[in-house]
């Protein structure tokens, strides 16, 4: 099979790249893989950079049920050589999703065909590590030739050794938004004024638009980022893809083509009662998804 | 076992110099991801496969909050350990009890 190598072809492919013999790359891999599996046989992980750990992972007896029969069957304590992927490897594989981030879904939002999953124990960590991460106001890019050294793993079971490290990554995090909010800073201040479009249809839009107080005090700015389209940006704030159109008439005079948003757009986020915006309300959706199909 | 004492074992056994297991190691690693990223699956015998595989979006529920997350489709990397190495270290645990 054409997407399938062994461990001979790993060392033709290894013995070109690093332009040694074929008996010494082969010798090479042998010995590595001999010897992740000696050290985990003496309880250790093997952690081998910008590529993961091997660990033994204890599992508990538990008691479970015989699928076939339905009786009570004891599964014994055992443990588990497990693979934890680095950071490296894992944006490296998820590279064609990585443009995708966790959503919040708001009351009443389902989908067909998606699994609901209530979090176990194990999985809260990394829930909640999601979830901060989301929080984080800085722009997560994903550079190949950029990418953080070392490999952090994300579990929240870290030994001391990942605290600096942590901290080196936040760091590096914290400077990245700096420099982000500097060049919004840049950015001509045209951003508050009110594109003329966006009045006209305020008016064929919202009849009560004299009811609306001064939008600039409340309005919302983002910055576009990375992998950030106007559907997702929608969805995030207003709870409803159809409604990136609000955005997209909000925002007129900085996007040209409202399918491409170019990085490091500050978009202003129109104000729900605006454009009558309301997630709940199927009327709202459909009003707003015509407008963006006759926009399109 | 770290990265630096993984080499410095290798060097040893293989009689190399450590920048040259250095050098290798970052080779095989640089090699594997490419070929991980490619969805090829790696055979290593009496060791395991490395492989990807391809994560379905889901909803979590935070069970404390109760809100709820449209988690994205990913891609993952995964190893399945070969049945003898799983067994050898299954059994492990209960020989030293």
């Amino acid at each position: 099979m054409e997407n399938r190598i062994t461990l001979a072809n790993l060392a033709d492919l290894l013995a070109k790249r690093a332009n040694v013999s074929g008996t010494e790359s082969e010798a090479f891999l042998k010995l590595l893989f001999e010897l992740i599996k000696e050290t985990l046989s003496g309880d250790e992980a093997v952690r081998i950079k910008d590529f993961g750990t091997f660990k033994l992972v204890p599992i508990q007896a538990r008691e479970s049920v015989d699928v076939n029969s339905g009786e009570k069957i004891e599964i014994p304590a055992h443990n588990r050589l497990s693979f934890f992927p680095a950071t490296t490897l894992k944006e490296l594989v998820n590279k064609p999703f990585s443009h995708f981030e966790s959503i919040l879904l708001n009351e009443g939002v389902t989908f067909e065909g998606v699994e609901e999953v209530v979090e176990d124990e194990e999985r809260k960590a990394v829930s909640t590590e999601e979830h901060t991460e989301k929080m984080e106001p800085c722009p997560k890019i994903f550079r190949p030739d950029k990418i953080f050294p070392d490999n952090t793993p994300k579990r929240s079971r870290i030994s001391p050794v990942w605290i600096p490290i942590f901290g080196g990554v936040a760091i590096a995090v914290a400077s990245l938004f700096f420099f982000f909010q500097r060049q919004a800073e840049n950015l001509p201040a045209t951003i508050t004024e009110n594109h003329p479009v966006r009045e006209n249809l305020l008016h064929f839009e919202a009849p009560a638009a004299e009811r609306i107080e001064e939008p600039t005090t409340r309005i919302e700015r983002i910055v576009v980022r990375e992998g950030k389209t106007l559907r997702i940006i929608a969805e995030e704030k207003f709870g409803s893809r159809e409604f990136w159109v609000y955005i997209y008439l909000k925002n007129r005079d900085k996007i040209k083509n409202p399918n491409v948003v170019a990085v490091g757009t500050e978009l202003l986020i129109p104000d729900l009662s605006e454009y009558d915006i309301d997630a709940s309300d199927s009327q709202s959706i459909a009003k707003a998804k015509a407008l963006g199909d006759d926009l399109l | 076992m770290t990265h630096k004492e993984l080499i410095a074992e290798m060097a040893q056994r293989l009689g190399f110099t450590q920048s040259k297991v250095s050098d290798l190691l970052d080779a095989t690693v640089g090699e594997l991801n490419e070929k991980l990223s490619e969805n090829t699956q790696i055979l290593i015998p009496h060791f395991g496969v490395f492989e990807t595989r391809k994560r379905s979006e889901r909803i979590s529920v935070n069970p404390q909050t109760q809100q709820r997350f449209l988690v994205p489709p990913s891609v993952v990397a995964i190893f399945k350990p070969a049945l003898g190495i799983k067994e050898q270290l299954k059994t492990m645990e209960d020989d030293g009890k």
